[in-house]
């Protein structure tokens, strides 16, 4: 039977893809590029480490998993039965990744001629799990070192003492690799667990970009992909009050130059309304905390703040929103009070009309720098897809959103809910 | 998969480098300005760079060279500054979406090329040198940087040791180096550091990406060929490391979790591409001996991975690691590049190793800073080949060339940076 795909376009960008519902669950979104070389392609199941709690048609009852064990799932899928998935890959010249995040682990390939066999052996072996007692316990060694280099780090630090401080109970604030304690409680049937109840393939899609073909990707699906019955995965998470946990940290680590994160909890939102908000806050923030703003010109050439200051805005369809601004600075008490006295100066200020425009522009310019990049395209089209919106969205909420959207989004910047982070050395 | 490409002599020092592919919605101008190493001048052209993307003469403040960029559709104007060997290059570029896809077809790539010949060739200056302002923020970002390198655990080690790997060369001298001279630079002194830059190095353009129309070009070409230059001869790419008569075992220590290895072996006869095959095959690739042995078979670290200096001859193993592991993962890699050198690999291993180059030769068809870089180290190294070309030769090497050419490699240098307080967990 011939799949219909809906058809998602943009016209002013002169780009498009397509999204088909696989009869075995997975859906698949296929950009194909003109003149491009290489291919990258995204298997992706939507388990992250914030999903450690949950429950299937099998479970029964709720069952709640180490931390990291999204992580170390990733690790092992790497190894087959008769052998590792590097090693067939390797054949193929394809390079293979993967990654964990919070809200999603993605298997990857990039592939410069041929990329039908990496494609196969992408759906092959994502699905063919084999964990014994002995490769569970050599993988432990590897990732704890990963752990340990990844905690040498005092921006990570930081980063993580922050969603601390934000959070009372909600997983996010759990490193994505879990501790190197809680990884020694991991074992093959958790692990197989989780696989079981993740890797359901109604629950996982495939983002596939480049010098491809949208009938050969179907018919390897085809072949690759059989119908999965699905499981009724639920996920539970805790009540998480809109308060903060504790409004004030600081850590020690070797640093050169002393580091604050500010960060301000927000309301989660979902869809394009999280779209919506997260454009206009970002809009909000490059007006006045930016590199061009006011602000940072003063606190810059005050010597308040270098030009590592930046901010961001970390949000995700399934439940969180902060504001973060964050950089090096030799007083990070004097650059909070400047920013508290700058949240209150721009309450009432108007929108600078001129930037506000140069910004939308600006904005436009991006997307467009986005679309001449395979892994760009490909990563795109897997993280709109999680955030349940397309991947012109964006460009849909550039066009219709106002000034007016931009102030009222001054409103997030509660300091009641925010937490204030710093690090330097002993 | 082809592109099109070509270069040209312009005049004494001047090249234009021209890599166009339609499929591009953007393109990139950059200008590169190559000099021997100097020492003392070294921090301050690099100073002088960085005030040259801070603010011009048409935007004397930052925040309006900022928002000018910013109505261009986000064109980006950035500098950049490497070491190759006894070389340094200088890399003043701009990044722009085509006309074709600006709202309405608006013309802005004439404007945004305008605006990178006004921070290379018109910057802000007062009573003739840099103004005193960016002059003090950019050195103070400058040296809060350097301080900051200490942050990243990886990059601090593998700056160490450098020092070690190439004690006694320039090479040698890496950041930390730099602050003495930062501190003593005065506006004066990185304007006139600007003026020896544009008018001594040789100056190699490019554009890649869509096309530029020719009046974007000759806007470019004009402008540089107005200047007055004496732009001295270009440096040879290759300035081997000579092997030390002694093995160097060197120990630091900094606050971690973590050790740090690092152990170099030197060369003294370089053939690129079955050395690049010997190393791929040792520590490059997501299958090599390395990844396969010390990470998957020991469990001994998270990356053990080889990588070449091959302007210096130089290999340099990396590992991050438990100090009480240290021996066994030197003992590893130690056996797995005596393996490659006595012959021990399968066919199948240098096949994979083969192709796994030639696909990645092929990748940077995709990127238009890929082709630029691809196309600026061959005519660094005083090569032509396109990647294609490229990804053929690697195909014609042989398992002998290989042997002969893992055989000359020597140690040299074992650096460990050890974890101050033995790895114990960080306070919190």
């Amino acid at each position: 039977m011939k799949l219909e795909p809906e058809i998602i376009r943009s016209d002013l960008i002169d780009e498009e893809y397509k999204l088909y519902h696989h009869p075995s669950g997975v859906d698949v979104m296929i950009m194909k590029k003109e003149g491009f070389t290489t291919t990258e392609a995204y298997f992706a199941a939507r388990y992250g480490s914030v999903n450690n709690c949950f429950k299937t048609v099998q479970t029964g009852d709720y069952i709640s998993v180490p931390d990291g064990i999204a992580h170390y799932l990733e690790h092992k899928l790497f190894e087959n039965e008769d052998c590792g998935v590097m090693e067939l890959y390797a054949k193929t010249g394809a390079v293979a990744n993967a990654f964990t995040s919070f809200n999603v682990t993605a298997y990857t390939f990039s592939a410069s001629s041929d990329y039908k066999e990496p494609l196969r052996l992408l759906l092959d072996f994502v699905q063919k799990p084999y964990f014994t007692e002995e490769n569970v316990e050599k993988e432990r060694g590897i990732i704890a070192q990963e752990i340990k280099m990844t905690n040498d780090s005092p921006s990570r630090a930081l980063f993580f003492e922050l969603l601390d401080c934000l959070f009372y109970e909600y997983p996010v604030k759990i490193d994505v690799a879990g501790s190197v304690e809680s990884i020694q409680d991991i074992t093959p049937e958790l692990l197989y667990k989780c696989y079981n109840s993740f890797y359901n393939l109604n629950n996982m899609a495939l983002a596939i970009a480049g010098n491809v073909d949208e009938e050969t990707v179907l018919s390897i699906c085809d072949e690759m992909l059989k119908p999965t019955e699905n499981n009724e995965l639920s996920c539970r998470f805790p009540d998480e009050p809109e308060t903060v946990k504790r409004k004030r940290s600081h850590i020690t680590r070797q640093v050169g130059v002393p580091m604050f994160n500010l960060g301000i909890k927000c309301k989660p939102l979902h869809g394009l309304e999280l779209e919506k908000t997260s454009i206009a806050a970002d809009l909000m923030l490059r007006l006045n905390f930016g590199h061009s703003s006011p602000w940072y010109k003063k606190a810059f050439e005050e010597g308040l703040v270098n030009s590592s200051f930046s901010y961001e805005i970390f949000c995700d369809d399934i439940g969180y929103f902060i504001m973060m601004l964050t950089g090096e600075a030799k007083d990070p008490e004097a650059v909070y009070r400047s920013i508290a006295e700058e949240i209150e100066a721009c309450r009432t200020r108007d929108i600078d009309e001129k930037r506000f425009r140069a910004f939308l522009r600006s904005e436009y310019g991006a997307e467009v720098f986005k679309y001449n990049s395979v892994p760009e395209c490909a990563e795109s089209m897997l993280y709109h897809y999680l955030q349940n919106v397309n991947c012109f969205s964006t460009l849909d909420v550039l066009s219709k959103i106002t000034a007016d959207d931009v102030k009222n989004a001054v409103s997030l910047l509660d300091l009641d809910k925010a937490a204030f982070c710093t690090v330097s050395s002993k | 998969m082809t592109v099109d490409y070509k270069r040209t002599s312009i005049a004494k020092g001047i090249s234009l480098t021209e890599i166009y592919d339609k499929k591009f919605k953007s393109f990139a101008a950059m200008i590169k300005l190559i000099l021997p190493y100097d020492r003392d001048k070294f921090p301050l052209w690099e100073l002088a760079a960085e005030l040259l993307t801070v603010s011009c003469k048409s935007y004397p403040e930052k925040e309006q060279f900022m928002l000018a960029q910013t109505e261009l559709y986000n064109a980006n104007i950035t500098s950049s500054s490497l070491r190759i060997a006894d070389s340094c290059i200088f890399t003043i570029s701009l990044s722009c979406i085509s006309d074709e896809y600006t709202i309405g077809k608006e013309k802005i790539s004439e404007k945004a090329v305008s605006l990178l010949l006004g921070c290379l060739l018109e910057p802000f200056t007062e009573n003739g040198e840099f103004s005193q302002k960016y002059f003090e923020l950019c050195r103070s970002d400058m040296l809060d940087d350097i301080a900051s390198m200490i942050n990243n655990k990886r990059k601090y080690s593998m700056l160490r040791s450098q020092k070690a790997i190439f004690e006694g060369e320039m090479y040698s001298i890496i950041p930390f180096d730099n602050v003495e001279t930062l501190n003593k630079a005065t506006p004066q002194s990185v304007y006139e550091a600007y003026r020896e830059l544009l008018s001594k190095a040789c100056c190699e353009i490019f554009f890649t990406g869509c096309a530029v129309s020719q009046s974007v070009k000759k806007q470019v070409l004009d402008s540089i060929l107005a200047l007055e230059r004496d732009p001295v001869d270009m440096m040879d790419f290759y300035s081997p490391s000579p092997l030390k008569d002694r093995v160097c075992y060197k120990e630091e220590s900094f606050e971690s979790r973590q050790a740090h290895l690092y152990i170099a072996f030197k060369t003294k006869e370089f053939d690129e591409l079955p050395v690049k095959l010997f190393v791929t095959m040792l520590g490059s690739s997501p299958t090599s001996r390395l990844f396969m042995n010390v990470r998957e078979k020991l469990s001994l670290c998270y990356y053990c991975d080889a990588s070449l200096a091959d302007s210096k001859y130089t290999l340099i193993i990396r590992s991050g690691l438990d100090p009480e592991n240290l021996d066994k993962a030197k003992t590893a890699i130690y056996e797995q590049i005596e393996a490659i050198q006595k012959g021990d690999f399968t066919d199948e291993e240098l096949d994979n190793a083969k192709t796994y180059l030639a696909e990645s030769c092929l990748a940077n068809y995709d990127s238009k800073y890929e082709l630029n870089t691809w196309y600026f180290y061959q005519y660094l190294k005083g090569t032509g080949y396109s990647p294609e070309e490229k990804a053929r030769k690697f195909r014609e090497v042989t398992r002998e060339e290989i042997i002969r050419s893992a055989r000359g490699f020597a140690l040299d240098t074992v650096f460990v940076m050890l974890p101050e307080n033995g790895g114990e967990p960080n306070e919190a």
